[in-house]
């Protein structure tokens, strides 16, 4: 048997595992001892903001202690297991067991496997029905969790939603209740609180859904005014390179676009903004208090934030010094204005789909020109890269669309040889990416294409995009067809997971690690298969997650599939409001 | 410009060379230090450090030159108030010129521990001490071991650091398997250009 200090050395990268971090306070128990697990690895999870926000959030309740567990890399992982050592917090150094509490972030399907991992080199038994009081309470919250039926198995109870006052909420009620059972159907009652076990689930012979039983709706948790929502007021800074060894902040939440196959643009509903004296504070206070010289302006749709112009100038001028990072700018909001702070070589768009056809199918509202627009304009300022996102499988789809790419890359690539000062030779990166029909979307109804559609799709692709400076990547099938069986399962996805699992399937999300055959098998296995959960569904079907209340309609959702089929553009909210629902509960701003 | 000595030690012993590097980029800013930059596209902070040492070997001695304008003790002061766990800067020299501090330290003396007690003259006398490296090859590495000693139980190795280095971690290997003991931890407590210790060294270049 080895020590900890004898293992440390001989894995890859092992300051994850020591914690220590600037900006990590020496941490006491307190009467309520919550761990906050991360089922990726420590770079990944050290970057998360969600997390960060929900530590603030749980700190604020006095009586607290909140502390940090990422997913051990396998070489760790296998190290604690052969020498029986518990997996461990960061903070403390506990065994994860003795916490009152641990709290799960999904944000990606492909992570679910991790949490058993985790709860398993942790001793925790894995189904919520095998622990006692005397375990820890699992809870899960993240973008995932919209669908939570996959995962109720496991997770004692899950926060949907905004998570940064329910998790102070159920932090207090915790210091309130005596025992996991009251706890649990006390906080079944709040918004935003999911309680598995005290709802079932009935199945027709065919395997849909006939009904669910408990409480009606579980309405998604809602921070109206995010100006004043809770936000960190420092990162800790992570002791190995995170993936976004940056400072972040968040300028809004939600989008104005309505992309039909965007889970996010209708889950974060209603756009929500921070004001730019807000934002400025917070940038400041994160860099000056890290240290870093990098600053990561996040939403789903950075470019529509309505005061970008004099947020980037008031940033600029509080810290003149730092490169600012606009990630998920849209090809008609890219102007040579932002483009400045950025000092990159490279510029990303993502138009979705190659023809205009299939872009009003998606309601991606911006035209060829646009796109051609933005890309002068990134060539002008001496940009010589560009990565172009699409999305094949889509709805309607056909080898014309699909050959409409190959017309926006020559195009482009036309744009390039008439600028007058080039330094180097234009590079051209295409991602294509496998659409995913997610629940929540007006997609949620579409089936997902089959593995011979995927290769005749990318040998089209290949011919068409067969270019000088030109690449292209496509991500493999079989990663997002299980994506999609997990972001559509239902509740006997339980079985599933749980036996992927014990077929030696975790970390899912690195290709290195996926095995897909093992994932086929484990659904064979419990009398299922992918295409249970691929195939379309009908509208009148219940859907596993329609007992969950995001406030967007059904019928809304309905109503834009069938626009989309007419191949008919809705807009988004700024060109008025389209009546989605959210309007019940909240007044948009739109300005 | 401001060569200063530093530890790692308290788990930074397990922070790589690399991730070290943007630490120190990090301590120095938030420091609010004004460190000069390139000139490039991407400025870099002009900042210099010694050469690696293995992840998990603690040190006493790690030296950095910071290309800045700074009073000694309050370069000391403000680092140590900005840095994390077990990275503590020791000293500070303002310099003249850019001291080499990855090409001119040519030795390294460290504290080995848990090694049995033996004659190290076996060592010392021998013409040739071969080891094992990572790819498992046999090297002979005489040459590189200057000094070898006990104090107590800890033993006292004096090895060749830099272009012509010795792990010690290879070193406290063979040893183990010749003499027995275990690998309990190892402490890089000195750096030397030659046999000047390189905190005398650099004083020669003080402003």
């Amino acid at each position: 048997m080895k020590t900890l200090n004898e293992i440390l050395p001989t894995v890859e990268k092992p300051s994850r595992y020591t914690g220590g971090e600037w900006g990590e306070s020496k941490l006491m128990p307190a009467k309520f001892n919550y761990c906050i697990c991360f089922p990726d690895v420590y770079e990944v999870g050290m970057s998360n903001l969600g997390i960060k926000i929900v530590a603030e959030s749980v700190k604020s309740v006095s009586n607290t202690c909140v502390d940090r567990c990422f997913a051990p890399w396998p070489d760790f992982g296998c190290a604690l297991k052969e020498n029986n050592i518990p997996l461990y917090s960061l903070g403390l150094k506990w065994d994860l067991s003795k916490f009152d509490m641990l709290g799960f972030s999904l944000q990606y399907e492909m992570s679910y496997t991790a949490l058993l991992y985790m709860l398993d080199l942790a001793n925790i038994p894995l189904k919520s029905i095998d622990r006692g009081e005397e375990y820890p309470i699992i809870q899960a919250g993240g973008p995932c969790v919209c669908n939570p039926e996959p995962m109720a198995d496991f997770v004692d109870i899950f926060t949907i939603g905004d998570g940064e006052e329910v998790m102070a909420e159920l932090a207090r009620l915790k210091l309130k209740c005596k025992s996991k059972r009251e706890f649990l159907n006390q906080a079944s009652e709040l918004d935003g609180v999911y309680v598995p076990a005290l709802m079932q689930v009935e199945y027709t012979n065919d395997g849909k859904i006939s009904s669910f039983s408990g409480k009606e709706k579980v309405k998604k948790a809602l921070v109206k005014d995010l100006d004043k929502a809770i936000f960190p007021h420092h990162f800790s800074v992570a002791n190995t390179e995170a993936v976004f060894d940056r400072g972040i902040i968040e300028v809004m939440r939600g989008c104005y676009r309505g992309c039909r196959f965007c889970q996010a643009g209708f889950l974060y509903r209603p756009v929500r903004k921070r004001s730019v004296q807000t934002l400025t504070k917070q940038a400041c206070s994160i860099l000056n208090h890290g240290g870093y010289n990098e600053l990561s302006l996040n939403s789903l749709s950075t470019g529509d934030y309505p005061q970008l112009g004099e947020l980037l100038d008031s940033i600029n001028g509080a810290l003149p010094d730092i490169k600012m990072s606009l990630p998920s700018l849209r090809v008609d909001s890219f102007e040579s204005h932002y483009a400045k702070f950025a000092r990159q070589s490279s510029i990303t768009f993502a138009p979705e789909a190659g023809t205009q056809r299939l872009r009003n199918v998606i309601n991606k509202d911006i035209t060829e020109e646009e796109i051609l627009r933005g890309a002068e304009n990134a060539f002008k300022l001496g940009y010589s890269s560009i990565k172009l996102y699409f999305m094949m499988g889509l709805p309607t789809e056909t080898d014309e669309d699909l050959a409409g790419i190959g017309n926006i890359v020559r195009k482009i690539k036309g744009i390039y040889g008439r600028i007058p000062s080039r330094a180097k030779a234009l590079r051209v990166s295409v991602s294509v990416s496998t659409f995913i029909p997610k629940p929540f979307t007006p997609f949620q109804y579409e089936r997902q294409i089959s593995a011979e559609e995927v290769e005749h799709k990318i040998e089209v692709l290949k011919k068409e995009l067969f270019m000088k400076g030109v690449s292209i990547s496509w991500n493999d099938f079989g990663l997002s067809q299980m994506e999609a069986v997990l972001a559509r399962g239902d509740r006997r996805l339980g079985a599933v997971i749980q036996k992927a699992y014990e077929r030696g399937c975790y970390f899912d999300g690195w290709q290195q690690y996926f095995k897909h055959d093992e994932w086929l098998n484990a659904l064979k296995e419990c009398g299922l298969s992918a295409e249970d959960y691929t195939r379309e569904f009908s509208e009148e079907e219940i859907l596993p997650w329609d007992f969950i209340d995001i406030f967007v309609d059904k019928k809304f959702l309905i109503k834009e599939r069938h626009r989309a089929l007419n191949e008919e553009v809705s807009g988004g909210c700024l060109s008025g409001c389209k009546g989605c629902g959210m309007q019940k509960v909240f007044k948009c701003d739109i300005k | 410009m401001i060569v200063f000595r530093y530890t790692k030690t308290d788990g930074a012993e397990y922070i790589s060379h690399l991730d070290m590097l943007r630490h120190l980029n990090k301590i120095i800013r938030r420091a609010g230090i004004n460190a000069n930059y390139s000139k490039g596209f991407n400025p870099h902070m002009s900042i210099f450090m010694s050469a690696p040492i293995a992840v998990g070997v603690k040190s006493l001695s790690e030296y950095c030159l910071v290309d800045c304008e700074a009073e000694e003790h309050l370069f000391i002061q403000k680092f140590n108030e900005h840095t994390f766990n077990g990275v503590v800067c020791l000293n500070a020299f303002s310099v003249n010129k850019k001291v080499n501090v990855q090409g001119a330290i040519n030795r390294a003396i460290y504290s080995l521990s848990g090694i049995s007690p033996f004659d190290v003259n076996q060592v010392l006398n021998a013409e040739k001490f071969e080891i094992t490296d990572k790819k498992g090859n046999k090297k002979d590495v005489r040459h590189k071991i200057f000094n070898l000693f006990f104090e107590g139980d800890l033993l006292i190795a004096e090895l060749g650091f830099g272009n012509d280095t010795l792990r010690p971690d290879y070193l406290t290997n063979e040893l183990v398997s010749r003499y027995g003991g275990c690998n309990v931890g190892i402490v890089k407590t000195n750096m030397l250009v030659d046999e000047v210790t390189f905190d005398d060294y650099v004083k020669q270049f003080k402003n």
